[in-house]
C-alpha cells in the first residue's frame, strides 16, 4: 500500500488504534452526558488530565501504584464530578447549550490553572507497571504489552457501557430520560438522580482514560487541552447522542490519524478536522447521528 | 351534582387550582373531585384546559397553585416522580411511547410503586396486540397499538388512579371498542380513572360522572344518566 512496508503500516495502524481507544472512551462519556444532561461538557479534557495527574500523585505522595490508581482515581474524579453537577450544572439544564459550554469551559480553565500553578506544564513521567512491560512479537510486528492492555481495557469499558445502556433496566431509564425527561419522571423514574449518575459515569470514563494514558503520554497539566479538540471533532463526526457512533468514530479517527502519518505526515494533526469539515458539509447530523440538534 | 355519592372515599380532590404556562394563565380556579373506584370524564372543547388539568396533577406544569389532594396527600409542590410513586398512572395525549425503547422495554419502564399491580399475562389478555409486538421498536407501532401500550404499561405499577388523556383520539372504531372494553374491565377491577374525552358517546358508556371544562374552569358536572336524558345541556357546552 503506497509502497509502505507491511510492518510499518501495521505499526502505525496500531498506534492509531491506541489513540482511537482514548478518543472512543472520551467521546463516549461526552455523548452520554450530552444525551441526558443536554450539556456539552467542555471540562472533559480537564477531568481526563486530573485522571492522569491523580494517578501520578497517588504514586508520588502515597506510594500507591498503577492498579490502585486504576480503581481509586475514577472514584476520586467521580466525586469531583458529583460536586460539579450538584453545585453548578444543575442550574443550567433549562437554558441554551451555550451556557453549559461556557461554564464547563471556564471550569476546565480553572482546573488546568490550578494544576499548572502547582506542577508546571512540563510532563511528569509515569512508569509502565511491571506486569505490563515488554511485548509480543507477532511475526509481522512488535506489540508492546501496555498498548495491547490499553486497547483491551478501553474496548472492554466501552462494551460494558454499551451493555448497560442498551440491555439493562437502568439503561432503559437512561434512554427514556434522554428522549423525554418530563414523561420519564411522570412514571416515577428519578430523573434528577439519573442525571447526576450519568455525569459521574461520564467523568469516571474520562478519569479512567487519564490513568490509562499516564504511562503512554506524559502526565502534564495540558494533556487535556491536547486531546480535547480531537475528541470534540470525533463527537461532531460521529454525531451527538449515539453511543455506538461515539465509540466507532473514536477508533475510526485514530486509524485515520495513523494512516495520514504514513501517507502525508505533515497533515497528521489536521486530517481529523478536514474530515470534520467534510462531514459537516455533507451530513451535518454526523455519521451516526439521527436527530437534529 | 345531586346524584353523586358524597359519602364515598375521595380519591382525588382538586380545589381552586390555577396553572400557568410561562405568562399565560391556563387554569382559573378548578374545583372537582373523584371518588374511589369511579370513572370520571372531563369533557370540553379543544383548548379548554383538560390536558393541563392532568399535567398539573402529575406536576408537569411548573406554575400551579391551589390544592390537589390524592388520598389525603397534597400534590402541589411535589415532583412528578414522587407524585407517580404515590400510585398515579399517567397516559399522555401523545401516548408518549419512547422510540428508543422496544415495546417490551416501554411496557416494563414505569417502576412498580405499589403492590397489587396487574400481571403481564393479564395485560396481554386485555391487549393481545402488545404481546405480538414485544420485540418491535417503540416507533414501529400503529396508533392503536401505541395507545394500548401507553395504557398497558401503567397497569403493572400498582397505581390505583389512572389519568388517561384522550385514549380514543384518532383511532379506528374497532380499536375504540377494544379500548372501551379494556377500560370497563379496569373499572370492574377497581381502578379509579380520570379520563379526557372528546367523544361523549364513548365516555357515557364507561364514566359515572362527567365534568364540563370551559376556559380553564370546571363549569358543570353531570351524571351519565342525566346527560343521556338531557342531551341539549351537553351539546350547549360541547358545541356539537
Amino acid at each position: 500500500m503506497f509502497g509502505i512496508p507491511l510492518p510499518i503500516l501495521l505499526g502505525q495502524l496500531m498506534l492509531g488504534l491506541i489513540n482511537g481507544a482514548f478518543y472512543a472512551t472520551m467521546s463516549l462519556g461526552l455523548a452520554l452526558i450530552f444525551g441526558v444532561l443536554n450539556i456539552i461538557n467542555f471540562a472533559h479534557g480537564a477531568l481526563y488530565m486530573m485522571g492522569g495527574f491523580f494517578a501520578w500523585i497517588l504514586l508520588q505522595y502515597f506510594g500507591l501504584g498503577y492498579w490502585y490508581a486504576l480503581i481509586l482515581v475514577p472514584i476520586i474524579v467521580g466525586i469531583i464530578g458529583l460536586v460539579i453537577e450538584r453545585l453548578l450544572l444543575r442550574h443550567l439544564y433549562n437554558l441554551d447549550h451555550v451556557y453549559g459550554l461556557l461554564l464547563t469551559f471556564a471550569l476546565s480553565l480553572v482546573i488546568e490553572g490550578v494544576f499548572r500553578q502547582n506542577f508546571g506544564v512540563s510532563g511528569q513521567p509515569y512508569d509502565i507497571p511491571t506486569a505490563l512491560r515488554g511485548g509480543f512479537d507477532l511475526g509481522f510486528m512488535f506489540l508492546p504489552t501496555y498498548r495491547a492492555w490499553v486497547l483491551a481495557a478501553s474496548v472492554g469499558i466501552c462494551l460494558f457501557t454499551w451493555v448497560v445502556v442498551e440491555w439493562t433496566r437502568l439503561g432503559s431509564y437512561l434512554r427514556a430520560a434522554t428522549e423525554n425527561p418530563a414523561l420519564a419522571r411522570a412514571f416515577g423514574i428519578r430523573v434528577p438522580s439519573l442525571i447526576t449518575m450519568t455525569y459521574v459515569g461520564g467523568v469516571m470514563l474520562a478519569a479512567f482514560a487519564g490513568v490509562l494514558a499516564a504511562p503512554i503520554y506524559q502526565v502534564s497539566s495540558i494533556m487535556g487541552s491536547n486531546i480535547i479538540p480531537v475528541v470534540f471533532a470525533v463527537v461532531v463526526i460521529g454525531g451527538l447522542g449515539s453511543i455506538f457512533g461515539a465509540v466507532a468514530t473514536g477508533f475510526l479517527v485514530g486509524l485515520l490519524e495513523g494512516l495520514t502519518k504514513l501517507i502525508y505526515p505533515p497533515a497528521t494533526n489536521t486530517a481529523v478536522f478536514i474530515l470534520m469539515v467534510v462531514i459537516l458539509l455533507l451530513r451535518p447530523q454526523g455519521l451516526f447521528g439521527k436527530r437534529n440538534y | 351534582m345531586s346524584d353523586r355519592d358524597q359519602s364515598a372515599d375521595r380519591c382525588l380532590t382538586v380545589t381552586n387550582l390555577h396553572a400557568h404556562y410561562g405568562d399565560s394563565h391556563v387554569l382559573h380556579g378548578i374545583d372537582f373531585f373523584v371518588n374511589d373506584g369511579e370513572v370520571v370524564s372531563l369533557l370540553g372543547r379543544n383548548g379548554a384546559g383538560k390536558t393541563t388539568m392532568l399535567k398539573s396533577i402529575m406536576g408537569l406544569i411548573g406554575g400551579r397553585t391551589g390544592s390537589i389532594l390524592f388520598k389525603g396527600t397534597e400534590l402541589v409542590g411535589r415532583e412528578p416522580e414522587d407524585t407517580a410513586r404515590l400510585g398515579i398512572g399517567y397516559c399522555p395525549d401523545d401516548r408518549g411511547i419512547f422510540a428508543s425503547l422496544s415495546v417490551a422495554e416501554n411496557l416494563l419502564l414505569p417502576p412498580v410503586v405499589k403492590s397489587g399491580g396487574m400481571e403481564l399475562e393479564e395485560i396481554y389478555n386485555l391487549f393481545p396486540n402488545i404481546k405480538e409486538r414485544l420485540s418491535a421498536s417503540g416507533n414501529k407501532l400503529s396508533g392503536g397499538e401505541q395507545q394500548m401500550l401507553a395504557i398497558g404499561r401503567i397497569l403493572r405499577t400498582g397505581a390505583r388512579l389512572l389519568l388517561l388523556d384522550e385514549p380514543t383520539e384518532g383511532l379506528a372504531p374497532r380499536i375504540v371498542k377494544q379500548i372501551g372494553r379494556a377500560l370497563r374491565t379496569l373499572k370492574t377491577r377497581g381502578f379509579t380513572i380520570l379520563l379526557i374525552e372528546q367523544n361523549f358517546k364513548f365516555a357515557s358508556t364507561i364514566s359515572d360522572w362527567h365534568y364540563l371544562v370551559e376556559n380553564g374552569k370546571v363549569v358543570d358536572g353531570i351524571s351519565s344518566d342525566n346527560a343521556l336524558k338531557d342531551p341539549i345541556k351537553l351539546q350547549r357546552y360541547l358545541g356539537i
